[in-house]
């Protein structure tokens, strides 16, 4: 890996930093390479650009973190420009530390356990869909016997014999109904969630 | 080295290597480097976070047809560094002292023995 390749792979690790922070980490690491006496001996020292991505986007998150609860780490108080960052900004401080957790060494844990909360969201939605098309199968599965039941039986009593039809009419309706309403669940709930999931893996992961 | 630098004490040597004279990104990592474990690629936060909180500046040279960011420790900066070495003093006097005995040492042998003490009559007015 020479040179430019590694800066450009650095600027795309940092690629959701924000500009002024990820050209100064770029310079940085210009610098550092370009005065190295040996180009390929100082990019083996530094190692991965996404190590070196991941050690920045960490201590930033920190530095933001700190910033927005009004800690600064030191006995010092904020400058002016520290205030105005705090302005607003509960947001992007919540991505900014989402990307440094991603970024940083104890991702793994983290990783695990969004994926136990995907998990169980998955099963809940898949039980409840699962429940309401039992319900909607059954009252379709009943509408021909008590449609035979009914007819069978006006000879002897028309008015139950209405009834059974109307109530096998409205089974199949509502049967029907849904049915629609599990495509609409299915559809919505787990497109949403892959939506959701393939956001934050192209948002947050490294790779 | 057995012994782990932690961010404070990297920091006090950033601010140490620096206020001995402005440097760049890369002699200052070398400097460190002689002296402490520390890698290439942990450095650049450690500054990002001394110039965020005040403590180190930035200006560019001009240097090979581009230009070379120097750094310089600040008034706060300069106050903090005298913070670090005073506490290091007090940090590294009672390391030795634990390793090498002397009067410090009978002073915390004989809290220990008192604290012993205490504890054995406490447990045997349980008994």
């Amino acid at each position: 890996m020479n040179k430019q390749q590694f800066l450009k792979e650095l600027e795309y690790q940092l690629r959701r930093m924000p500009q002024e922070e990820r050209d100064d980490a770029v310079r940085y690491y210009d610098e550092f390479i370009s005065d190295a006496e040996n180009e390929a001996e100082a990019i083996k020292g530094i190692g991965s650009p996404a190590n070196a991505a991941a050690n920045i986007i960490a201590e930033w998150g920190a530095l933001a973190a700190a910033e927005s609860t009004g800690e600064t780490g030191g006995k010092n108080q904020r400058t002016s420009s520290g205030e105005e960052k705090k302005k607003g900004s509960a947001f992007k401080t919540f991505w900014i530390v989402l990307l440094a957790v991603f970024a940083s060494p104890i991702a793994l844990p983290i990783a695990f356990a969004i994926a136990a909360v995907v998990f169980a969201i998955v099963i809940a939605l898949a039980a409840v869909v699962a429940v309401i098309a039992a319900a909607a199968v059954v009252l379709v599965l009943s509408v021909p016997v008590a449609l035979v039941m009914g007819i069978a039986a006006f000879p002897v009593n028309p008015l139950s014999a209405c009834m059974g039809i109307g109530f096998a009419l409205a089974a199949f309706g509502t049967g029907v109904l849904l049915i629609k309403a599990v495509k609409i669940i299915a559809k919505y709930g787990f497109g949403g969630l892959a939506r959701w999931l393939s956001g934050i893996i192209k948002r947050g992961g490294k790779k | 080295m057995t012994f782990q630098v932690g961010s404070a004490l990297l920091d006090a040597c950033t601010l140490a290597v620096v206020n001995r004279g402005d440097a760049y990104g890369y002699n200052l990592t070398r400097s460190l480097k002689n002296v402490i474990e520390v890698s290439e690629s942990a450095l650049y936060p450690v500054l990002r976070r001394l110039r965020s909180d005040n403590l180190l500046t930035v200006y560019d040279i001009p240097h090979d047809g581009r230009n070379r960011r120097y750094y310089r420790v600040t008034e706060e900066g300069k106050a903090k560094l005298a913070e670090f070495v005073a506490e290091w003093e007090i940090f590294k006097e009672r390391v030795d002292t634990i390793f090498t005995g002397g009067e410090g040492l009978k002073e915390i042998n004989l809290e220990i023995e008192s604290g012993g003490e205490n504890l054995l009559e406490g447990g045997a007015d349980d008994e």
